[in-house]
C-alpha cells in the first residue's frame, strides 16, 4: 500500500520568537480530500508549511508512516509529499513541458537524463491537468488559470501520495476554480492521492472536501466531515460572523450564507 | 503514438542545444587558431602545430611562450567568468546579479592591486590572496544583505555599493603608487592578457576544469532553484547547501581567473544572457555560457590586438560591449518594475 500516513503530534511552529501554531495534533485522513479553514492569520499556511518542511517545528513531531520526517532523506520525503505553494515563480522563457519535468527531480538518478518512467509521469500529469496542448508554449505567455494548472502538473509529476495545496484557486475566476477543484477531485478518485488544501471559500470547501479542519489562533478548534462541523456556531467561532446554513440543493452539502450588518437579520 | 508528440518539442529543443554547443565549440576553436596564427608575424596553422609539437623551432618563442599562454588564458578565464556569471544570475534570478557588477570581482581586484603595489608580492601569492579576498567579499556582501531573510534584490544593491567602494579604493591605490608599478596594476583595472606566464596556467586550467565539472554535477539542482526556495525544498533539494556550494565554486572561478588576467570586463555579465538567447532557457546553460565566455575573451583580445589603430587590452574591448547591455537591462527591468 502507498506510504501516506502523516501525523503531527503537539507541533508548535512560528517565525522568530512568535509562535503561530500552538500544540496542534492532526492525523491527515488517508486517500481523502481535506480542507483547512480559518481566518487570516489563524495558522493555516504555517501548518501546511510545517508539514511540507518549509518550516521546522519548534516543538512536537511530524511522522510519515511512523518515522519522524527529520529521520527520512530529503529526496525520499519528496517522493511522498508534494506541495503547490501560495505563489509560484516561473523562470523566464521556460517551456511548459520542461517546467513540468522539474517535478521529476526526486526520482532522477545522479547523472542521467529523463527516462521512460519520467516521461510517463510527466505525460500523465499534463493529461490530468489538460495542458498537453500547451507543452511547447512559453510559461510567460499563459493565462493565470493555465499557469496554475502547469504548476499543479509539476507537483503531480512528482508522483507523491500526499499533495498539499496552499490556496490553489486564489486570483482565479469561478470557472477556473471549479475546473481546478474538479481536476483535483478526479485525481483523488483515480489515484487515491491524499489531498490537503487551504481554501478561503467555505462553500467550495464543503462541496469538495471529505473532511474539514477548522483553525483559530494557531489551534485546531474543530474537525470532521462538512455536515458534522459546519454549523452557525462553528462559523462564528472561526470567523466571528453570523451566518445562516442551508443545504446546497445539488450536493446536499452545508452552504453558508454570511449575515451582513445591513441585512436587518436577528439570529 | 500520441506520447511521442508530447515530447517531440522537448527532444528537438534538446537536440538544438547540443547542436548549439557544437557550433559554439567550433567558434572557440577557430578563434583559438586565429589567435595562434595571426600576429606581428603570421604562421600557417600547420607551422603552429609543428612548432607546438616540437617538430620545428620556427617561431618557437613567439608561439610557445607568448601566443599559447595568451590564448589558453583567454579560453580558461573566459570559461571561468562565463560560468560563474551564469551561476550568480541563475541563483539570484536577475541578470544584474553578475559577480562583476555586485562587487565580488572587485574584492579580488582590490586585494591584488594592494599586494602588487604595496607589498610587492609575487604573482602566485597574489592569486591566492585574490581568491581569499573574493570569498571574503562575497561573505561580507551576503552578511550585509541578509536581514532576517535572504533577498536577491537587497544583495544586488549592497553588491553595487560594494563595487563602487572597491573601485574607488583601487583608483586611489593606483594614484598613490610609484609610477613604475602602475602598468602592472593597470591590468587589474579592466583585464589584460599581456605577459601571461606559462607557470600560472596549469593551476588555472585545473581549477577551472574541476569547478566546471562540479557545477555540472549540480545542474539538476541548479535548474530547480529558480522556481523558488519552497519548490526546491519540496523537491528534496538541500537549498542552502546547494546554493552555498554553487556560489563558493563560482567565487573560486572568478577569483582564480581574476588573479591571472585581471577582471576582464563584462564577460561574467554577458555570457549567461547571450547563451540563453542562443540556446533557450530550458537547461542550466552551464556549458553554453562557458563557451560564450571563451568566445568573448578570444574575440575581444583578437579585436584589441589586431583590428584597431593601436593595441587595446581585452577588457577595454569587452567593456564596450557590457555598457550598452547594462543600460538595456536597467531600462527593461525598470519597465517591469523589478528594481
Amino acid at each position: 500500500m502507498n506510504s501516506n500516513t502523516l501525523i503531527a503530534k503537539d507541533i508548535q511552529a512560528g517565525y522568530g520568537q512568535k509562535n503561530i501554531l500552538q500544540s496542534v495534533n492532526i492525523h491527515i485522513p488517508e486517500n481523502k480530500i481535506s480542507v483547512i479553514l480559518g481566518s487570516n492569520g489563524s495558522g493555516k499556511s504555517t501548518m501546511l508549511k510545517t508539514f511540507c518542511r518549509l518550516m521546522t517545528p519548534t516543538a512536537g513531531l511530524i511522522t510519515l508512516d511512523g518515522t519522524p520526517l527529520s529521520q527520512i532523506k530529503s529526496k525520499d520525503i519528496a517522493k511522498s509529499i508534494g506541495l503547490l505553494p501560495q505563489t509560484s515563480i516561473a523562470p523566464e522563457g521556460i517551456k511548459v513541458a520542461e517546467l513540468v519535468s522539474r517535478g521529476r527531480y526526486p526520482h532522477r538518478q545522479f547523472m542521467t537524463g529523463l527516462n521512460k518512467d519520467d516521461y510517463k509521469a510527466i505525460e500523465e500529469a499534463m493529461e490530468a491537468m489538460k495542458i498537453t496542448e500547451l507543452a511547447d508554449r512559453s510559461i510567460d505567455e499563459l493565462s493565470g488559470g493555465q499557469r496554475q494548472r502547469v504548476f499543479i502538473a509539476l507537483a503531480l509529476a512528482q508522483e507523491t501520495d500526499i499533495l498539499f495545496l496552499d490556496e490553489p484557486t486564489t486570483y482565479l475566476d469561478i470557472a477556473y476554480q471549479i475546473e481546478i477543484l474538479d481536476l483535483l477531485k478526479e485525481l483523488n478518485k483515480k489515484r487515491g492521492t491524499t489531498i490537503v488544501m487551504v481554501l478561503h471559500d467555505i462553500n467550495l470547501s464543503t462541496k469538495y472536501a471529505d473532511y474539514l479542519f477548522a483553525m483559530k489562533d494557531g489551534t485546531l478548534i474543530k474537525q470532521g466531515t462538512p455536515s458534522e462541523i459546519i454549523t452557525e456556531d462553528t462559523i462564528r467561532k472561526i470567523y466571528g460572523i453570523d451566518s445562516v446554513i442551508i443545504r446546497d440543493p445539488i450536493s446536499d452539502s452545508p452552504f453558508v450564507i454570511p449575515v451582513s450588518a445591513h441585512d436587518n437579520y436577528l439570529s | 503514438m500520441k506520447n511521442n508528440n508530447l515530447f517531440e518539442g522537448v527532444k528537438s529543443r534538446r537536440k538544438k542545444y547540443i547542436l548549439s554547443l557544437v557550433v559554439l565549440w567550433l567558434i572557440v576553436l577557430i578563434l583559438f587558431c586565429l589567435n595562434m596564427t595571426i600576429g606581428e608575424k603570421n604562421y600557417s596553422p600547420l607551422q603552429v602545430i609543428n612548432t607546438l609539437t616540437g617538430h620545428s623551432s620556427e617561431g618557437a618563442y613567439l608561439i610557445n611562450k607568448l601566443r599559447l599562454p595568451r590564448s589558453l588564458a583567454a579560453v580558461f578565464s573566459g570559461i571561468a567568468f562565463g560560468v560563474a556569471g551564469n551561476v550568480f544570475q541563475t541563483l539570484l534570478r536577475n541578470p544584474l546579479a553578475s559577480p562583476d557588477i555586485i562587487g565580488v570581482s572587485s574584492g579580488s581586484t582590490a586585494a591584488a592591486v594592494y599586494c602588487i603595489l604595496f607589498l610587492n608580492m609575487n604573482r602566485s601569492l597574489v592569486s591566492v590572496v585574490a581568491v581569499i579576498a573574493g570569498v571574503l567579499t562575497s561573505v561580507l556582501i551576503y552578511k550585509i544583505a541578509y536581514i532576517h531573510s535572504f533577498s536577491a534584490n537587497r544583495l544586488i544593491l549592497v553588491g553595487i555599493g560594494t563595487q563602487a567602494l572597491f573601485t574607488a579604493f583601487i583608483s586611489w591605490m593606483i594614484m598613490s603608487a610609484s609610477e613604475y608599478d602602475v602598468p602592472t596594476a593597470m591590468r587589474w583595472m579592466n583585464g589584460n592578457l599581456n605577459g601571461i606566464v606559462t607557470d600560472s596556467l596549469p593551476l588555472l586550467i585545473v581549477v577551472v576544469i574541476s569547478c566546471l565539472l562540479a557545477i555540472i554535477c549540480l545542474r539538476h539542482q541548479m535548474v530547480s532553484l529558480p522556481l523558488g526556495d519552497s519548490y526546491a525544498t519540496i523537491l528534496g533539494i538541500h537549498v542552502n547547501l546547494v546554493r552555498t556550494v554553487l556560489i563558493v565554486l563560482s567565487v573560486i572561478l572568478i577569483a582564480f581567473a581574476t588573479a591571472i588576467t585581471g577582471p576582464i570586463a563584462s564577460i561574467a555579465f554577458l555570457s549567461g544572457p547571450i547563451a540563453k538567447r542562443i540556446c533557450g532557457h530550458n537547461q542550466a546553460n552551464i556549458l553554453s555560457s562557458a563557451l560564450v565566455g571563451a568566445i568573448l575573451v578570444l574575440a575581444g583580445d583578437f579585436v584589441g590586438q589586431h583590428l584597431l589603430y593601436t593595441r587595446f587590452p581585452v577588457g577595454v574591448i569587452t567593456g564596450l560591449l557590457g555598457g550598452p547591455y547594462l543600460i538595456y537591462v536597467l531600462v527593461k527591468q525598470n519597465k517591469g518594475g523589478q528594481l
